[in-house]
């Protein structure tokens, strides 16, 4: 099969893109919940919570981030075909945004339903209400600049 | 990885805010504290407190009982609205009312009179339909486990008269249901808040039969089996005396409550509901799943306590040391 490289580079693209992506929407889903549930009863903490439940958002775009460059150089959206095993490392350098994306959408969600917890019972707790589902954010960072080197380094 | 099951996470946080209402501990001293009974009704309704929530609103009436009658409503009212028809999870608090119900019914079948008073309303089933099922012999249109222990019931006392032993009875078949109830469930609180109310049933049932010189075979009968007091020891240690209670309860996790119904069956209680109120605190701050919700209807159910404990104590002229050590632990 010619397009064998092709094929396997397009998978990383699509795991990086859809794992990160479910990630994120499950992420945000959960904390939108919360987010609504405190707006119904305090109307003016919209604006913390909605920043809350946008966090676990990033993960969706650090996949898409993944899943463009790929595309950018595996002949689908510019560079040349790849070979299979080229195909194959691309594949290798997508995977772990997809899974880190994945896992830390969920758990960073997770953690800005507790935070919206937090804000909705004290207000002024807002700051730091922010910092710990930040800190699930250096996972998918650290994932995105291991598949962005990764793919980079591919020749 | 996925979040499974039911998380409640929009009603767990409606919930958390509301926390943020409950009476706190200095507010129920300024209670305590307060010149009169009319003082305390305006105190509390600038908390909305029997006004339906309203803060500075006008109170629903200037007696206890229907002030909290009107906070009960309140707070269900409030689950209904954030658990929809999930608001079933949480009938494990109801049936204790339910078999009130069914023993208000038994008596009232066998005086051959109908006590409207003597019913509750807020059970998971109308107190009309207990009524009817246990008057007219039909209990099979109770739930089976209700219908079983209520047709027993009944026949004991026809037969020989025995209030005391018809309610034994059903209090421990309510106690059965409740843990077999909670059992059912994958909820820490629902599980926790069973057990402790079990215990708490077996130890005052204990304490009132060696008050009463009750003998071994009451005990057996009348005592629930629950998961964290040996039932055989409960009743060999009840047997012998009061001291060999406290000695049997100081090896178990309930030995401050021994130091407790020494001073009286009150300060037992306060201690039970303190204990299970200080259990729940974990849930402030829990924001996923039935529990916050479970812990919120008990924090509710204490704030009423110690209300009504304060209003009582205020119109009857109680001095301030002897309501203050009535009063139960808040979850705020």
């Amino acid at each position: 099969m010619d397009n064998l490289g092709m094929v396997f580079g397009l998978t990383g693209a699509a795991i990086a893109a859809l794992f990160a992506g479910i990630g994120s929407a499950v992420g945000v889903g959960i904390a939108g919940q919360a987010a609504a549930g405190a707006t119904s009863e305090k109307p003016d903490l919209f604006g913390k919570v909605l920043v809350l439940q946008l966090l676990p958002g990033t993960q969706g775009i650090y996949g898409l981030l993944i899943a463009f460059i790929t595309l950018s150089r595996i002949g689908i959206m510019g560079g040349q075909a790849p070979t299979v095993g080229q195909g194959l490392l691309y594949l290798a350098a997508c995977l772990p945004m997809g899974f880190v994306g994945l896992g830390s959408g969920i758990h960073q969600g997770k953690a800005s339903v507790a935070s919206i917890n937090l804000v909705s019972k004290k207000e002024d707790q807002f700051g730091k209400a922010m910092i710990f589902p930040a800190m699930v954010e250096t996972y998918a960072i650290l994932a995105l600049l291991i598949s962005i080197l990764s793919i980079f380094g591919i020749k | 990885m996925t979040v499974s099951g039911k998380q409640y996470i929009d009603a767990v946080t409606r919930i958390h805010i509301k926390e943020n209402d409950l009476l706190s501990k200095e507010f129920l001293e300024q209670l305590v504290q307060a010149e009169d009974y009319d003082a305390c009704l305006a105190m509390l309704a600038e908390k909305g407190w029997g006004c339906g929530g309203e803060r500075d609103g006008q109170l629903v009436s200037r007696d206890v009982k229907d002030i909290i009658k009107s906070e009960r409503d309140r707070a269900w009212d409030l689950m209904r609205e954030v658990l929809h028809e999930d608001i079933r999870k949480l009938d494990i608090f109801l049936i204790p009312i339910d078999y009130h119900n069914l023993k208000a019914a038994i008596k009232e079948t066998r005086l051959g009179h109908e006590y409207d008073d003597i019913y509750m309303d807020q059970g998971a089933f109308p107190a009309e339909m207990v009524r009817e099922a246990v008057q007219k012999k039909e209990f099979d249109k109770l739930p089976e486990r209700m219908a079983k222990v209520g047709e027993e019931a009944l026949g004991v006392f026809l037969r020989t008269g025995d209030a005391q032993l018809c309610d034994t009875m059903i209090d421990k078949a309510a106690i059965e249901e409740l843990v077999a109830t909670a059992d059912e469930t994958d909820s820490t609180a629902l599980k926790e808040y069973a057990e402790l109310t079990a215990v708490s049933a077996n130890i005052k049932t204990a304490l009132r039969a060696y008050k009463t010189g009750k003998n071994q075979e009451f005990l057996e009968n009348a005592l629930a089996e629950c998961k964290t007091l040996n039932k055989t020891a409960l009743i060999k240690a009840t047997l012998v005396g009061i001291d060999e209670l406290v000695d049997y309860l100081s090896g178990t996790a309930y030995g401050d409550g021994g130091a407790e119904f020494d001073k009286s069956m009150s300060a037992f209680e306060r201690w039970c509901d303190d204990l299970l109120i200080t259990r729940m605190k974990v849930q402030k701050w829990n924001p996923f799943g039935i529990d916050p919700l479970a812990a919120y209807v008990l924090a509710c159910e204490n704030e009423r306590k110690s209300v009504r404990i304060i209003l009582s104590g205020k119109k009857n002229g109680l001095p301030a040391e002897t309501i203050r050590e009535r009063i139960r632990e808040t979850y705020a």
